[in-house]
């Protein structure tokens, strides 16, 4: 009898050490491997492209308004309902600012979670799934206009992450995310609130305390796209 | 019998080694549920997105700053035909022509990919393959026939299984078509860590069929 509750204890024992191995052994990938040279090699070069990115996205934002401007000039000279139609078009791609009643969600990691820690649990970050769960929501809204940290969200916006970066329109954003649209803020706000709705999220920023909040805004103002637009292969049928 | 059966179990749990198995093994049992939730939790974060890669992030930022000067030159050049008293007209009929393309006017053609997603496809799934397109150089995509333009196409479950896109409920298999550079978008969805594969992580035994084309057409958006 002894003996086979020995046995029974040894088995026992080997499986809890497994358990625990396993349990610790827990894929939280690890991504800053590379040594501190090649890190800060990295983080230089990053800091010179955003740099060079900032300067070519205010030169696109003052090229789209001298022509703005120009075309108002030419009024004389063009068709007014032609005119009238580009800037319905150019307010449709996302070019012009837009103010109106909507929503606001901010959201945040979890505080002391550090993005560009090896350790950190990525479950308490803020996901770019995360970010393209409240975009899908919104639009599903009939959202007029939407924006991430005043980066506006196109049809043809991806929001993608590389390693713990977010880049929205290949464009970094960071923590805290102010997500904004110009919407019907009321039956938004029911569905952000519905408990079937963005379910991983509402259960990682409650697990993890992440900041996440709903405000009803009667004005909100997003500024006009200041981004590229890909033309290479799409052609127009006659 | 019943009443004899329990009161052996209740006397076997009054010997101390008994005691012990019993509480050795719902340490087992906590450690079972603890090491399941956290596979789950780890899956649904990471099967979503690709893995880290420094030399990919600084490779996205040159190729974005390359394009945003092509754009430059391009505005460059629109703005100087509008200065321009004789091109004019022809200017703003290039504009009106560039925007009615980007927001879906007018019917458009060109290379890409069609991609067929079955039946067990589930909202988010689709939410990130449209994303995955896009971020894989897409000019335009549609799902089954419905261009995505403007902001009001979001995907949205019903509690039948089936997914909404702008009041129409969608037929399987999920058709996604996509214009752009075939290459590029096939390469990337196939790539390894790529969408194809988390894909079927997440579905086993399903997958993505995914073919080039020569040609796509696409209707105007409604």
């Amino acid at each position: 009898m002894s003996a086979r509750l020995s046995t029974i204890f040894v088995v026992l024992g080997i499986l809890i050490g497994l358990f625990f191995a396993a349990q610790f052994r827990t894929g939280i990938p690890i991504d800053g491997t590379y040594p501190a040279d090649q890190y800060q090699a990295r983080q230089n070069l990053i800091k010179d492209f955003l740099d060079e990115q900032g300067i070519l996205r205010n030169q696109i934002a003052n090229l789209n308004g001298q022509i703005d401007e120009q075309q108002k000039k030419n009024q004389a000279l063009l068709s007014r309902t032609k005119l009238s139609y580009l800037n319905e078009l150019k307010s449709a791609a996302g070019l012009t600012s837009i103010k109106g009643r909507g929503i606001e969600i901010q959201l945040s990691d979890s505080p002391g979670a550090n993005r560009e820690s090896t350790g950190v649990i990525p479950e308490a970050l803020v996901q770019a799934a995360d970010l393209r769960d409240i975009i899908n929501l919104l639009r599903t809204g009939n959202a007029s206009a939407i924006a991430i940290n005043n980066q506006r969200i196109l049809p043809t916006t991806h929001i993608s992450a590389v390693g713990n970066s977010i880049l929205v329109n290949n464009f970094y954003v960071a923590p805290p995310f102010s997500i904004t649209a110009v919407a019907d803020e009321d039956f938004l706000y029911a569905r952000l609130n519905d408990i079937t709705t963005l379910v991983d999220l509402k259960k990682r920023a409650t697990q993890y305390l992440m900041p996440f909040t709903l405000t009803l805004r009667t004005h909100i103002s997003l500024s006009p796209y200041n981004g590229d637009f890909r033309l290479k292969y799409v052609i127009a049928r006659p | 019998m019943a009443i004899s059966a329990s009161n052996m179990l209740l006397h076997d749990l009054n010997t101390g080694r008994n005691k012990m198995i019993f509480a050795t093994s719902l340490i087992l049992g906590i450690f079972l549920v603890v090491q399941s939730r956290s596979f789950i939790g780890v899956t649904i974060v990471n099967t979503r997105d690709s893995a880290s890669n420094m030399f990919r992030e600084l490779q996205v930022l040159r190729d974005t700053n390359k394009s945003l000067t092509d754009e430059i030159g391009s505005l460059e050049n629109v703005l100087a035909k509008s200065k321009d008293s004789s091109l004019i007209l022809k200017a703003l009929e290039d504009e009106i022509h560039k925007f009615n393309v980007i927001t879906g006017g007018l019917p458009v053609y060109g290379p890409g990919i069609k991609v067929s997603a079955p039946v067990t496809t589930e909202v988010a799934s689709l939410v990130d393959l449209v994303n995955e397109l896009f971020n894989s150089g897409a000019e335009a995509v549609s799902i089954n026939g419905v261009r995505l333009t403007g902001n009001s196409f979001g995907l949205d479950g019903i509690p039948s299984g089936q997914i909404l896109l702008k009041g129409n409920i969608l037929t399987t298999p999920y058709v996604l078509m996509a214009i752009g550079d075939s290459t590029t978008m096939e390469n990337t969805l196939r790539q390894v860590g790529g969408f194809l594969r988390r894909y079927e992580k997440k579905h086993p035994g399903k997958t993505l069929k995914i073919e080039k084309k020569d040609r796509i057409d696409m209707e105007k958006a409604e």
